[in-house]
């Protein structure tokens, strides 16, 4: 089994993870500790970034920081909410655009999280739907033909603190924590094969 | 094998520079040599050439030069790169070796001192024997050399010398021994330098001549000797470029040997060196990015070779070591220039360098835990003959074995034994730590404060593992914080979990009583069965008894923490544990909360201090106790209950001492605020919860202020936001979350039981006394005593108001500027219930515009609270805006007699001032009186009576005076002449007699007084009858000091006939007057004009007839002629 990749994130007042989930479970804390230091790297991308084209800005943070064996990336929306995955360096079928669109999609489904009237904002995050919305946007964003790579792939989200006045979109914003996991890659058996687990 | 084994050998490190040997200096007995010697070595800076230079006696024995190998074909390389060619090219054989003699052009014993250097040179000659080593001479002369050429005895003898030698006239240099040695010296060792690089040149070549003989198969390691050797002769020659390229073509070559268990070392300790020269090189050419690409690369290919199962950990050790030399080398680069970034700093490096330390650390523990009957191999496998190895990289009981299959498994097996048992003596924490703190400093400079803290939390667990508690605590308790305030649960449980180990290990109570707490609080992500066990230990430690030992601890650990617990127990005395909680999040949450914002002292302080317990099981508490600012309160404020020890446990879930997992405990308090406090705050400062005994080992927690811990703002935000819809609960029970905490009340004063009315009649006049009726009537139901007023102008309002602005109790008489604005306290006795009493107050406001007023009342009342009975102080005030306006208008013209409006007067010529009262009050005013005081430049006609005394005016109702004034010739001055003033004796129509009335004098403005040559008036009837006579007098009056000529003419008219002197000229004398008589007829009925009178002034032609008929009338009412009968009618009447 490959190592599979966890991910979160987190904001700049308050980054507390609003959820974490990492596939597989194992050393479960050591990914902990991955996300909360790239936060480092989004603050500075943060903070680089200045109030300036706050409405055209990229969303995306790309490659937050290298280790020997994971690549960390980053997104972070208007409203300061970060999202941070941790993917497993080896997995080269998960280049910058695909990165991209997981973020867009797990962003979708932080909306709509959002929009759930029961969901108090900054509170942690558990759902199940977003967990298997997750998995279904991921199956849509690798067609079969590129999907060798991936057999089955999970996430969830996580957050911090949010802030309503999204609009004003300050700086001390809220923080959101989000995860993607992914499960085992590239076993030959499946080779060619998209399933959900 | 030293532990230091991983280590780049110095040799490698070093930067190359050519070496060059000094002969026949004798720097300890010479002083001359001495000081040559010193300009060589003393004092390189960067600006001189590279070159490491060395004195040795002339005889000295250099290393001998194997004989040249012809051919390489039975020629089986046994290794890569011995362990001694690098030194011996650096420090052994030199490219130069330098001859000094001291030999002067003008010797007379020349002959012998030239075959005495010639000898010389023949020794060192022989010694270098093969070697392409070159010879130099320096000639040390104490006289200074003359301009080449012009000594031509010293080229001969140079010459001759050269030729002696066997030199090249470039070889042979001369160092006067003079005031500018150092200069020669910095020539002398520019030549040496080219001399060195021709050295290294033709050694490159020799090198590179060897290549044709090679064969792939059997000369792979001399593929690679070779290259590496090329690169480093090219280093030394200090062709950095050149030397980069063959050691990158060296880094390829080493990756194409095959590779086997049996070699895998040596290729990577080769591959090793071989980038850290190519990214020392790469740094050195500021290409930072290339370095780390070879280094990416480097690592990317060594990472997966292993090599022995058995000795894995050497791997771990080589990988942390390759880390370690890239972060140095990144660091160094630093120091000279090379700004890094947040994601690419030499951190990176060190902590993954600590990473494979770890990973050794791990792999050593498991493989290298032998018996302790196993003994270490005898003989020692890892002992060469000679002590160090013949090549880099090879296993000391196999060296130069290239065959892949192991001829003797028993060796190998003792050497195998023999390094892993050395390598349990290593102390791989130490390694760690300094590489993890290594990494702390790169990250702090470098902005990236939770990857600091993070290996801070690795550091501390390291110092953990390497049983050092203090230290572990120190650095897990720095970074906790952090971890705390970024909501970090998870991995803030994981820090506490490895700090409560230490402190339990260390039987640090007051550490592991706090880290207990936050364990077993809502911040900890522990699991419940580990919560109850920290609990268990803490209610133990709390009954002076040892806690179990933590899990996973070392076996002997727990033994040395077992005794000092005991002796912990056995010292115990008191000790009470404060611990302020604000700064962390223990497993008891606190709210304090007063019912209301404010009390008013007549009602007792009430306020409920909430309790919830986030541990798995009920817990007593033995006492809760509220301090506030101020002090006197805190002893109503305490709950106690007397509970022995022992019965912490018992009767858990009643009493109210007890804390049930999950509920909220209310716990009420109230006491009766004291009298001086009104107006005040009270603030709780701070809460303090007790657990365990006071008379033996207790913990105080305590919440500053109204509760609340380093969670609890966060989660207050949280839950005010919260649309959830909270659960029923039973009667009498609160959720947590919907308590809001207050900490701070203020006490007010009792309610005032009065009532006060204000009567007036606004807006108030200017300066009137303004009547003010204030009614105070009793409500209460006991008699009040000590009733005081404080009337008048409210404080706070435009300064200029309070200098305006005037209040008395007495109407009867005006007040003036030394009456207050606001009088205080006036006592105005007791009242019994239901009475009341008047109050007349008097204002006067000299401005006009609004003003506050305020009347305030209080009063002492007793009262009875709680059965203590107190005096409360109460009062209530009343405020008014009152407006003030001006009573009245006046509006003064002048006219003239003729009742036209003057711009100016005429000296001594009659006019009228005429007055003009409008009243704007909407009351109804009487005119007590008016008066016109004039200015002593003006004079009146006829007597100044006043017209309008004792008229009522009521609103927009106005009253006119007129007098008739005149004023004596003055001068001309300058702005007009005073006038004087106008009073106004006046009051309210509806005031009654004894209020004064008030005067209010208005200034009349100046006016202009003009001097005219001549004035004329005339006298006549006030009408005319046609057809009778009309007799008309003017009276021309000289105001001149000069004789006057004047032309009199009258203009006829058609209305009139009449008689007189039509046309005169005559003279009229100064201050006299001339009487013009005429007689009018008129003809017709009417308003006619007269007969215009033509006055013209010889001396002042500006007097002119218009300004004539100011003075005189130009027109007449002519009535029609009567009849007899109506007169003899009028007559009867």
């Amino acid at each position: 089994m490959a190592v599979p990749l966890p991910g979160d994130k987190t904001v700049v007042a308050q980054n507390y993870p609003l959820y974490i989930r990492s596939v597989p479970t194992e050393s479960e804390l050591k990914f902990h500790y991955m996300v909360h230091t790239s936060l480092d790297v989004v603050d500075e991308k943060i903070s680089a970034m200045g109030k300036a084209l706050v409405d055209q800005r990229e969303l995306y943070l790309g490659l937050l920081y290298p280790t020997e064996d994971y690549k960390v990336y980053g997104y972070v929306t208007n409203s300061k909410v970060k999202f941070v995955m941790v993917v497993d360096s080896s997995n080269t079928a998960l280049r910058d655009n695909e990165i991209r669109s997981m973020f867009r999609k797990l962003h979708n489904s932080y909306t709509d999280v959002m929009c759930n009237p029961f969901y108090n904002p900054g509170d942690r995050i558990q759902s199940r739907t977003l967990v298997v919305l997750g998995t279904m946007t991921r199956q849509k964003t690798l067609p079969p033909s590129q999907g060798q790579a991936v057999t089955a792939c999970k996430w969830a989200v996580l957050g911090g603190t949010w802030r309503r006045e999204i609009s004003k979109g300050d700086s001390a914003g809220s923080s959101f924590i989000f995860s993607l996991l992914q499960g085992p890659t590239r076993t030959p058996d499946h080779k060619g094969s998209v399933s959900l687990a | 094998m030293s532990p230091t084994q991983w280590d780049f050998p110095v040799e490698l490190c070093c930067r190359p520079m050519a070496f060059v040997t000094l002969t026949g200096l004798d720097v300890v007995y010479n002083a001359v040599h001495r000081a040559v010697w010193d300009a060589f070595c003393a004092n390189r800076r960067a600006d001189r050439v590279p070159i490491s230079f060395k004195v040795l006696p002339g005889d000295h024995e250099y290393p001998k030069c194997r004989p040249k190998r012809t051919s390489y074909e039975w020629y089986i390389p046994k290794g890569i790169l011995k362990t001694g060619w690098m030194n011996k090219h650096l420090n052994l054989v030199p490219a130069l070796v330098v001859v000094f003699y001291e030999l002067d052009w003008d010797e007379p014993q020349w002959k012998e001192k030239q075959s005495e250097c010639a000898t010389r040179v023949e020794i060192v000659r022989q010694s270098l024997q093969g070697r392409n080593t070159k010879v130099a001479v320096v000639l040390i002369q104490k006289k200074t050399p003359l301009p080449p050429g012009e000594d031509v005895i010293a080229s001969e003898r140079a010459a001759a010398l050269c030729n002696a030698c066997e030199l090249s006239g470039k070889s042979l240099f001369v160092l006067p021994h003079t005031d500018h040695l150092v200069g020669y010296i910095i020539r002398l060792e520019n030549a040496f330098y080219e001399h060195a690089q021709t050295y290294y040149y033709t050694e490159i070549r020799r090198v590179k001549s060897h290549k044709e003989f090679l064969n792939k198969t059997t000369h792979q390691l001399l593929f690679v000797r070779h290259q590496f050797k090329i690169a480093f002769f090219s280093e030394l020659k200090q062709d950095t470029q050149n030397a980069l390229k063959n050691y990158r073509t060296a880094y390829n070559l080493v990756h194409e040997l095959r590779a086997h268990e049996t070699n895998i070392l040596e290729i990577k300790t080769m591959a090793g060196f071989i980038n850290y020269k190519i990214c020392r090189l790469c740094f050195q050419h500021n290409t930072p990015l290339d370095a780390i690409a070879q280094f990416r690369k480097h690592v990317d290919l060594c990472k997966k070779k292993i090599g022995s199962a058995e000795l894995s950990f050497e791997h771990a050790a080589w990988m942390s070591k390759q880390f370690q030399a890239f972060g140095d080398l990144f660091d160094e680069a630093i120091k000279l220039g090379l700004t890094a970034i947040q994601t690419q700093n030499p951190g990176f490096y060190y902590q993954q360098a600590a990473y494979y330390a770890q990973e050794r650390k791990q792999l050593a523990k498991a493989l290298c835990h032998h018996e302790p009957s196993v003994t270490y191999p005898s003989p020692d496998p890892l002992e060469t003959q000679t002590g160090v190895l013949d090549f880099y990289g090879q296993r000391s009981w196999r060296q130069g074995i290239l065959s892949f299959d192991l001829s003797d498994p028993e060796k190998e097996k003792a050497g195998i034994l023999a390094v892993q048992l050395k390598e349990r003596s290593v102390v791989h924490s130490e390694i760690i730590i300094t590489l993890l703190s290594n990494a702390v400093a790169q990250f702090k400079k470098y902005k990236c404060p939770r990857m600091k803290s993070h290996l801070m939390v690795q550091m501390g667990e390291e110092y953990y593992y390497a049983k050092d508690y203090t230290k572990a605590l120190k650095l897990l308790d720095y970074v906790m914080c952090d971890y705390r305030s970024e909501g970090w649960w998870t991995l803030l449980t994981s820090i506490l979990t490895t700090a409560l180990k230490c402190s339990y290990l260390m039987a640090q109570l007051k550490d592991y009583i706090t880290y207990s707490l936050e364990l077993l609080g809502r911040a900890s992500t522990l699991k419940d069965d580990q919560k109850s066990r920290i609990e268990k230990n803490l209610i133990n430690v709390l009954m002076n008894e040892s806690p179990d030992p933590e899990p996973d601890c070392d076996i002997l650990a727990v033994k040395t923490a077992q005794k000092l617990w005991a002796d912990r127990i056995s010292l115990a005395g008191s000790n009470v544990f404060t611990i302020g909680v604000q700064d962390f999040v223990p497993f008891v949450q606190c709210k304090a909360k007063f019912h209301a914002p404010s009390f008013h002292v007549d009602v007792p302080v009430q306020f409920d201090i909430y309790l919830k317990a986030d541990c798995p099981h009920p817990i007593r508490f033995s006492k809760l106790c509220v301090s506030f600012n101020n002090q006197e309160y805190n002893q109503f404020c305490v709950i106690e209950e007397a509970s022995k020890a022992s019965e912490v446990l018992e009767n858990l879930t009643q009493g109210k001492m007890c804390l049930v997992p999950g509920k909220t405990r209310k716990f009420l308090f109230k006491f009766v605020a004291k009298t001086e406090d009104v107006g005040k705050k009270i603030e709780i400062t701070s809460v303090d919860l007790v657990l365990g005994n006071e008379a033996g080992r207790c913990v105080v927690l305590s919440w500053q202020g109204g509760g609340g811990d380093a969670a609890s703002a966060q989660e207050a935000l949280q839950a005010s936001r919260s649309f959830k819809r909270r659960p029923k609960l039973a009667a009498g029970e609160v959720h947590w979350d919907s308590v809001v905490g207050q900490a701070s009340t203020m006490i007010i004063s009792r309610v005032p039981n009065i009532s006060v009315h204000l009567r007036h009649d606004p807006p108030a006049l200017t300066n009137e006394m303004y009547c003010l009726l204030v009614t105070v009537e009793s409500h209460e139901k006991t008699p009040i005593r000590d009733v005081k007023l404080t009337a008048g102008l409210k404080p706070g309002q435009d300064a200029n108001l309070t200098q305006k602005t005037h209040v008395t109790l007495h109407g009867t008489e005006l007040c003036d500027e030394s009456y207050p604005a606001l009088l205080t306290d006036i006592p105005v006795g007791d009242l019994h219930p239901g009475e009341q009493l008047e109050k007349m107050l008097y204002i006067r406001c000299g401005t006009v515009g609004s003003r506050m007023f305020l009347v305030y009342v209080s009063y002492l009342i007793n009262t009875t609270i709680e059965e203590k009975e107190i005096i409360c102080k109460c009062h209530k005030d009343e405020t008014v805006t009152i407006e003030t306006v001006f009573p009245f208008d006046v509006a003064v013209k002048f006219v003239s007699t003729k009742f036209e409006h003057l711009e100016r007067v005429y000296a001594d010529i009659p006019f009228l001032l005429m007055t003009d009262v409008l009243s704007a009050s909407p009351w109804a005013l009487t005119v007590i009186s008016s008066e016109l005081r004039l200015a002593p430049s003006m004079m009146p006609v006829d007597q100044l009576e006043s017209q309008l005394d004792k008229v009522v005016l009521q609103t927009g109702e106005s009253a006119s005076e007129c007098f008739c004034l005149r004023c004596p010739s003055t001068g001309n001055v300058e702005g007009g002449v005073a006038t004087g003033h106008y009073i106004i004796s006046w009051k309210r129509t509806s005031a009654t007699e004894n209020i004064p009335a008030i005067s209010t004098v208005i200034t009349l403005p100046h006016v202009i007084v003009e001097n005219i040559p001549l004035h004329v008036n005339a006298d006549l009837p006030s009408f005319g009858r046609v057809r009778e006579s009309l007799p008309v007098k003017y009276h021309l009056q000289n105001k001149t000091d000069l004789v006057q000529d004047v032309e009199v003419s009258v203009e006829p008219s058609d209305a009139f006939m009449f008689s007189g002197l039509k046309q005169i000229r005559l003279r009229i004398l100064p201050g006299t007057e001339q009487e013009m008589l005429y007689n009018f007829y008129p003809l017709m009925a009417g308003y006619q004009q007269l007969p215009s009178l033509n006055i013209n002034l010889l001396r002042f032609p500006n007097f002119t007839n218009q300004l004539l008929r100011r003075f005189i009338p130009t027109s007449i009412f002519v009535k029609p002629q009567g009849r007899l009968v109506d007169d003899a009618s009028i007559a009867a009447v």
